[in-house]
C-alpha cells in the first residue's frame, strides 16, 4: 500500500498536547524578512554600481570591472521588480474579489 | 553556480585578458631595447595564467570550505606569474652603437613583432569571448524573468 501515498507529503509529527513551539514558525515574518533582506542585497549592488561608475571615471578601475558591476546591479534590481509586480498583480486580485 | 558566479568568471576572464594584452604592448613597445636596469637587452615577457575561485555570493564561512572541497566552486581564471623568456637573444655588429660590447657585438630584444601580433590578436580574442559569455548568462537571467509573462 505504500506505493499509493503521496510522496513529498510527509505526515505532519503529531503534536503533543500543550507543546508551544508553533510560533518559531510564521510564514509572514519569514516572507518579509527574505523580501526586505533581498532588497537590502539589490540596494547594496547598486551601491557597488555606482562607486565603480565613479572608480571607472577616476581611472583607478577598468571599463570592464564597472560594466560587469552595473550590469550585476541592472539584472538583480529587475529580478526585485518582477517580485514587486508579482506581490501588486496578487494584491489587486484580491481586491477585485466580489463580496 | 548561481547565475552572478559565472557573471564573475567571465569578469576574471576579462581581467586576465586585459592583463595579458597589457604585458603584449610591453613587449610591442620594447621590441629594440637594448639597455635595461638589470643590463642586457629587454627580454620578451610572458603571463601565465591559471585557474582560481571567483568570489561567490553565498560567503559565509562554512560554504567557503565545503563548495571548494566539493569541486562546486565557481573558478575563474587569474595572471599568477610573468615569467622572462630569456631565449631568442639576437646580437647584431655594431660597434658604433653606445651599447656594443669590446668585440662590437650588441644585443637586440627577443621580441618578435609579428609573434606578437598573433598573440595579441588572440587575446583580443579571448577578451570577446569572455564578453559574449557575459552577454549570454545574462540574456538567460533576463529570459528567466520572462517566464510567466502573457
Amino acid at each position: 500500500m505504500d506505493d499509493l501515498q503521496v510522496k513529498g507529503i510527509s505526515s505532519p509529527p503529531l503534536e503533543k498536547a500543550g507543546s508551544e513551539k508553533r510560533v518559531a514558525h510564521d510564514p509572514v515574518s519569514d516572507f518579509k524578512k527574505i523580501l526586505s533582506q533581498s532588497v537590502e542585497e539589490v540596494n547594496g549592488l547598486l551601491t557597488t554600481a555606482d562607486h565603480s561608475a565613479q572608480e571607472m571615471v577616476a581611472g583607478r578601475m577598468d571599463i570592464h570591472q564597472a560594466m560587469v558591476a552595473i550590469e550585476q546591479a541592472n539584472v538583480s534590481f529587475l529580478l526585485l521588480l518582477q517580485v514587486r509586480n508579482k506581490m501588486i498583480e496578487a494584491y489587486q486580485q484580491i481586491m477585485q474579489m466580489p463580496i | 553556480m548561481n547565475i552572478f558566479d559565472s557573471m564573475q568568471v567571465s569578469a576574471s576572464g576579462l581581467n586576465s585578458q586585459r592583463a595579458v594584452i597589457g604585458v603584449i604592448a610591453e613587449n610591442m613597445a620594447n621590441a629594440h631595447t637594448t639597455r635595461t636596469e638589470e643590463g642586457g637587452p629587454y627580454l620578451r615577457k610572458k603571463a601565465i595564467l591559471s585557474p582560481s575561485p571567483v568570489p561567490s555570493s553565498p560567503s559565509s564561512p562554512f560554504s567557503l570550505l565545503l563548495l571548494p572541497s566539493m569541486g562546486k566552486e565557481a573558478m575563474g581564471v587569474k595572471v599568477t606569474d610573468i615569467v622572462q623568456d630569456t631565449n631568442g637573444v639576437k646580437t647584431i655588429y655594431d660597434p658604433s652603437h653606445p651599447d656594443a660590447d669590446e668585440t662590437g657585438l650588441v644585443s637586440l630584444p627577443n621580441v618578435n613583432l609579428m609573434e606578437e601580433m598573433v598573440s595579441l590578436l588572440s587575446a583580443s580574442r579571448a577578451y570577446e569571448a569572455n564578453v559574449t559569455a557575459f552577454n549570454a548568462a545574462k540574456t538567460m537571467a533576463l529570459r528567466a524573468l520572462d517566464i510567466g509573462k502573457v
